[in-house]
């Protein structure tokens, strides 16, 4: 038997055995020789194996563990579909768009697709707005309707983009928030250029503190922008990694560099 | 029929009997649950008015409390399952008649997921229906948790673990995987009759140093903590990750017990590392193993927090979007920002997410044992009440782990 025949064996069973973070120390080891064991114990009866080989193969995160992946949106249980549900952000590779596309064609409930937009966003091209587009119209569900128009920006649809621009000059609070916050799964720099407003709105939008801390804290619009700016790859001379009550002189700092930025 | 002889007003609804929790040691147990008998109206469903009891499905046998209030001993009742047995098999009384006492225990047994009653019969055993118990069974979810033994520096965790010193018996390894084990298996007491079970699926020993908690300016030790949480080694992405820490070992001072900030709360206060989709949330559970006491209703509490169960994010209030609070005592909470009142009242001291482990030193004396001795309870309130965003605990708490949408570590 060859070291990797052992450690395959001891995959197996530890996988059989519901030891998955000894598994997880396994499969660091053989990496992407640990995928024909993750395809026969896929097809186990048994929830929890089917489980521990999805927790696995998100791990490894190989084109032929994310097919696992995708094929598993198609499980008769519940727990081992929501685990591939929540495993499709690890589906990187752009050889699974058709599959992927496939899946959004089979699926049909919100969360699914709303999963799969996101994540075709992440890993597509132009190529596929004109097939997102396809969905969005026939998406009902307001929070699909609002992933797939996400999916679009990314990809660069001029429409939906700009409908995100309006969102982060919208008067409502909340709306604002969320657009500063979808601009960080855009990852387009050139937003910040539609930033002024919000660094300009001082109201509270989320609480700093924990339950039970007082005073309780909370975080303005502006605060947020300006961690949002951080995100998206903006430097100061502060640091600006986590949320916090930004002073004056640090949303001028934020403001002075929005203002630089060309509008697209 | 001696007990129908005051006339009833159209409007009034004169309850009575009651149901209530079986007598259990200290908290509600997985067979003597909490019965939700606050208030008697339920906007999720507006025909139901009556208390509340879940459990899930392969729960054996679950008892509950019967209480004649206002009606004689002498008078038979029945108890009935409303449709027919189709949802639950009642155990206890065998053969439906309630016995001629003040109190009694009623025992049912699930049979299939959903949503009946337990009718109470004046009479005959299909004589007037003059009360009910509203029981929803639901089918089990299983949330997966790693528990980490978290050594910070090299330096290992103290004598007392959880709230116990190690007996001599036992080593410090034996000592604190029993700790943990216990406590899980008290707070699923807490959550298993409402469908959900955490699952303990590994214990793994982790080394923190103190680089995880990031640099100085950090300004909260809730903040430095969240850090180590998304930088640990070991950490799952598919489980909730628990971090049970030696508090004093820390470089700066805890002020919690236990700390377990949901996923979509650490995002909005940009707990996130790097600050993009793909950076690692400071999500979890961290546990202070040298604090006293430590009980599985902390722990419960804690897993109410991931579960959401105490805060909006992007709830479009204009006050807030994304608010974290208590049932009661904090500023934050809805009590002052939506206007409503959080009141230090017997409810609130009833439910898992007040904020305090003991009542013995409160002050409100009169109000410290509210079922439970001097401990907080640990109901997860079942109605729906729309001017209360913090109601509907059991059913919120019960999607929120059914769609795993921001449940375990990202």
């Amino acid at each position: 038997m060859t070291t990797l025949d052992r450690l395959q064996t001891q995959l197996r069973n530890f996988i059989l055995s519901d030891q998955v973070f000894e598994a997880e120390t396994t499969l660091k080891k053989i990496g992407k020789d640990a995928v024909p064991v993750l395809r026969e114990l896929i097809k186990s009866e048994k929830v929890r194996v089917r489980s521990n080989v999805l927790e696995l193969a998100g791990q490894l995160g190989d084109i032929e563990s994310c097919s696992l992946i995708l094929r598993a949106l198609d499980d008769p249980d519940d727990e081992v579909r929501n685990l591939a549900i929540f495993q499709i952000n690890k589906c990187s590779h752009r050889e699974l768009i058709p599959d992927m596309f496939i899946a959004l064609e089979r699926h049909s409930d919100p969360r699914t697709r709303g999963t799969l937009s996101l994540q075709l966003g992440m890993i597509g091209n132009k190529d596929q707005i004109p097939l997102l587009k396809k969905y969005l119209g026939k998406a009902k569900d307001p929070e699909l309707r609002h992933q797939i128009g996400l999916a679009l920006t990314r990809l660069g649809d001029l429409e939906a983009r700009a409908a995100l621009i309006q969102r982060l000059s919208d008067g409502d609070s909340s709306v604002r928030y969320r657009a500063l916050q979808d601009c960080l799964y855009i990852q387009d720099k050139s937003l910040a250029a539609y930033f002024t407003l919000a660094l300009e709105d001082f109201r509270n939008v989320v609480q700093l503190t924990i339950p039970g801390e007082k005073p309780a804290v909370y975080a303005r619009i502006c605060d947020i922008a300006v961690t949002v700016m951080e995100g998206l790859g903006y430097k100061f001379s502060f640091t600006a990694e986590t949320v916090q009550i930004r002073s004056g002189k640090e949303l001028e700092e934020a403001k002075k560099i929005v203002s630089s930025i060309p509008r697209q | 029929m001696a007990d129908f002889k005051v006339k009833i007003w159209n409007n009034e609804r004169i309850y009575m009997i009651d149901f209530g929790r079986a007598p259990a040691k200290r908290h509600p147990s997985r067979q003597c649950p909490d019965i939700d008998n606050v208030g008697y109206v339920d906007e999720a469903h507006a025909m139901e008015h009556g208390p509340i009891v879940s459990a899930r499905l392969e729960q054996p046998r679950i008892d509950i409390r019967f209480y004649r209030s206002e009606i004689s001993t002498k008078t038979r009742l029945y108890a009935v399952a409303a449709d027919g047995e189709q949802t639950i098999r009642i155990i206890n009384p065998p053969k439906a008649e309630l016995p001629a006492t003040r109190e009694s225990t009623i025992s049912f047994s699930p049979i299939k997921q959903g949503r009946t009653s337990i009718n109470i019969h004046y009479y005959w055993p299909d004589g007037p229906v003059i009360g009910r118990l509203y029981v929803d069974i639901r089918r089990t979810i299983n949330i997966n948790v790693r528990a980490h033994i978290v050594s910070v520096n090299g330096q290992p965790h103290g004598n007392v673990f959880l709230g116990e010193a190690k007996p001599a018996t036992l080593t410090a390894a034996q000592h604190q995987e029993k700790r943990i084990r216990d406590l899980f298996k008290e707070a699923n007491q807490v959550f298993e009759p409402h469908g959900l079970f955490l699952n303990l699926r590994d214990i793994v020993n982790t080394a923190w140093t103190n680089a995880l908690f990031g640099a100085p300016p950090l300004p909260r030790a809730s903040m430095c903590s969240m850090r180590a949480m998304a930088h640990s080694p070991n950490r799952s992405s598919t489980r909730i990750n628990l971090y049970l820490v030696h508090g004093p070992n820390l470089p700066f001072a805890l002020n919690f017990v236990a700390l377990g900030p949901p996923i979509a709360w650490a995002i909005a206060i940009g707990a996130r590392w790097p600050n993009t989709p793909a950076g690692r949330v400071g999500s979890g559970i961290i546990v202070n193993t040298s604090a006293s006491p430590m009980t599985g209703t902390i722990l419960a509490h804690e897993f109410g927090h991931v579960f959401s169960l105490c805060s909006i994010v992007t709830a479009g209030a204009s006050a807030g979007n994304a608010l974290q609070w208590h049932t009661i005592g904090d500023t934050a909470g809805p009590g002052s920002t939506h206007g409503r009142a959080c009141r230090d009242d017997i409810i609130s001291r009833r439910r898992l997410m007040y904020p305090y482990t003991t009542l013995a030193n409160s002050n409100n004396a009169w109000r410290n044992n509210a079922g439970y001795g001097a401990n907080m309870g640990a109901m997860l309130v079942q109605r729906r009440v729309a001017r209360d965003v913090t109601f509907e605990e059991s059913k919120r708490a019960y999607n929120f782990c059914l769609l795993l949408n921001n449940l375990y570590a990202i």
